[in-house]
């Protein structure tokens, strides 16, 4: 009888570890689909753990701040989310220029106005360090096709108004939209790829636009490549998503921290982000919509 | 091994992974633990000899369906793994917790490379990334071995429960 027993789970674990072997040849498009089943059912689970971890952090965030590092923090806050702000109506207003120039006699929207912001929760996230992926608690049973791959995804900074898309960031893209669930592909993912703008700080006084590409790394930090060293690129200068089928506007993404020549390729530059905001702690989300139309859950601007 | 006890635990271990196990991280990339691996680990060590492997296996899967990783890679290193350790822990002497410390680093490191290899193989990982994909898992594969110890105490507080050996043979 043991022996039997012991023979039939051998068996089992040989047929399963085949059934493994031959997933490996599955094409991604399946298998996420099974990967949304499974976290459209545990997304209930994972939303009450949010809310039980939202319950748990902010009262400790309060701990260990004194009354002036308090006020600092405020301050510094309100800072950068002006900071932010200031730099998404300067692409909003070259953008309007631009059109003026052009003596267009048709109504004009400019910037983000048309456009929808289908507002979500992240819930959870990928289950191993290797990946940072988040998973959205919006899919395509309640929004259809208005979820699309690669559509860019804002948040704003803590404290900041999910009505106000002008003080949000860029954070990622959806990587794949289910029925229940969507997967946000965070900027700092290895896999993540998005082109970008450089500006120069507007403390310096200049005016050119470089264009690279945006590239996570998998030790988490964020890469932009292919700039070519004719731009005098300096610590500090901005970095802008541009996506011009998925973002009507230049949108934040961060600020260079560090850039030196490539060492490959010492014509480029080797160009280091560091993202507008904490990528690891954001929890509220704003999918950009392109498609046009109004519905429940969405921002308009 | 009590299946229907095994299943909750999976199902728990998930849900605290994905849900909200990214505010117990450490360090500016919230790097977690791997609780999925430190069960496998535990059961591999403890558990009955031709069920411990198929245990390994779907805690694998249960970690393939919640994470971006090819469908099948982390079920294939995990019930490798899980079979290895099941063969060899009659080479080792004792339950200490040193030993299973370097157990479980051994484990993670084996798993994350097999997972690699295979992400690699189907040209979604390309080599010059290693060098940073090495840092997390290293630093993912010591926070694990480190409260393998305490996983094993806690799932041997219910060793009835899962249908495990309360002592090694």
């Amino acid at each position: 009888m043991e022996y039997r027993e012991a023979k039939s789970g051998s068996k089992l674990y040989a047929y399963v570890m085949c059934f493994s072997v031959l997933a490996l040849f599955l094409p991604r498009s399946l298998t996420d689909r099974l990967d949304h089943l499974v976290c459209g059912v545990l997304s209930p689970f994972w939303g009450g753990g949010r809310m039980v971890s939202l319950m748990v952090s902010e009262p400790l965030e309060g701990l260990d701040s004194s009354v002036d590092g308090a006020d600092y923090a405020v301050l510094l806050e309100a800072w950068e989310r002006a900071r932010v702000t200031n730099e998404n109506l300067r692409q909003l207003l070259a953008q309007q220029r631009e059109v003026i120039g052009e003596l267009s006699g048709l109504p004009q929207e400019f910037g983000m106005a048309g456009v929808n912001l289908i507002l979500a929760d992240v819930v959870g996230s990928d289950s191993s360090n290797s990946r940072r992926m988040r998973t959205l608690n919006q899919g395509t049973s309640d929004w259809g096709d208005r979820i699309r791959r690669e559509a860019v995804v804002l948040s704003p900074l803590a404290g900041g108004n999910m009505n106000d898309v002008y003080s949000m960031c860029v954070v990622g893209r959806v990587s794949g939209p289910g029925p229940w669930t969507s997967t946000l592909q965070l900027l700092n993912d290895r896999g993540f790829r998005l082109g970008v703008l450089i500006v120069p700080a507007a403390e310096r006084g200049e005016n050119w636009v470089a264009r690279g590409v945006l590239t996570g790394r998998s030790d988490g930090t964020i890469s932009v490549n292919m700039v070519q060293c004719e731009y005098a690129v300096e610590v500090g200068d901005v970095v802008l998503a541009e996506s011009r089928d998925f973002l009507p506007v230049p949108m934040l993404v961060g600020w260079i921290s560090r850039c030196d020549w490539d060492d490959r390729t010492p014509v480029m530059w080797d160009i280091e982000v560091r993202a507008a905001l904490d990528l690891e702690s954001i929890s509220r989300v704003a999918i950009v919509d392109m498609s046009g139309g109004n519905d429940r859950g969405t921002a308009e601007h | 091994m009590r299946w229907i006890s095994f299943g909750i635990l999976v199902v728990v271990t998930v849900i605290v992974q994905s849900g909200f196990g990214r505010l117990l991280g450490l360090g500016p990339q919230r790097i977690m633990p791997d609780l999925l691996l430190l069960w496998a680990v535990v059961i591999a060590f403890r558990g009955n000899k031709e069920q411990a492997p198929l245990a390994c296996w779907l805690l694998g899967l249960a970690k393939d369906l919640t994470s971006s990783a090819i469908l099948g890679s982390y079920a294939v290193g995990f019930g490798l793994m899980g079979l290895a350790l099941v063969y060899f822990r009659e080479l080792l002497y004792g339950e200490s917790a040193l030993l299973l410390i370097l157990l479980t680093l051994v484990s993670s490191l084996l798993v994350e490379h097999i997972t690699l290899l295979f992400a690699t193989l189907r040209g979604e990982f390309s080599r010059q990334e290693y060098g940073g994909a090495l840092k997390v898992i290293l630093l993912t594969a010591i926070l694990t071995a480190a409260l393998s110890p305490y996983g094993q105490w806690l799932l041997m507080k219910m060793y009835r429960q899962f249908g495990l050996a309360r002592r090694r043979h």
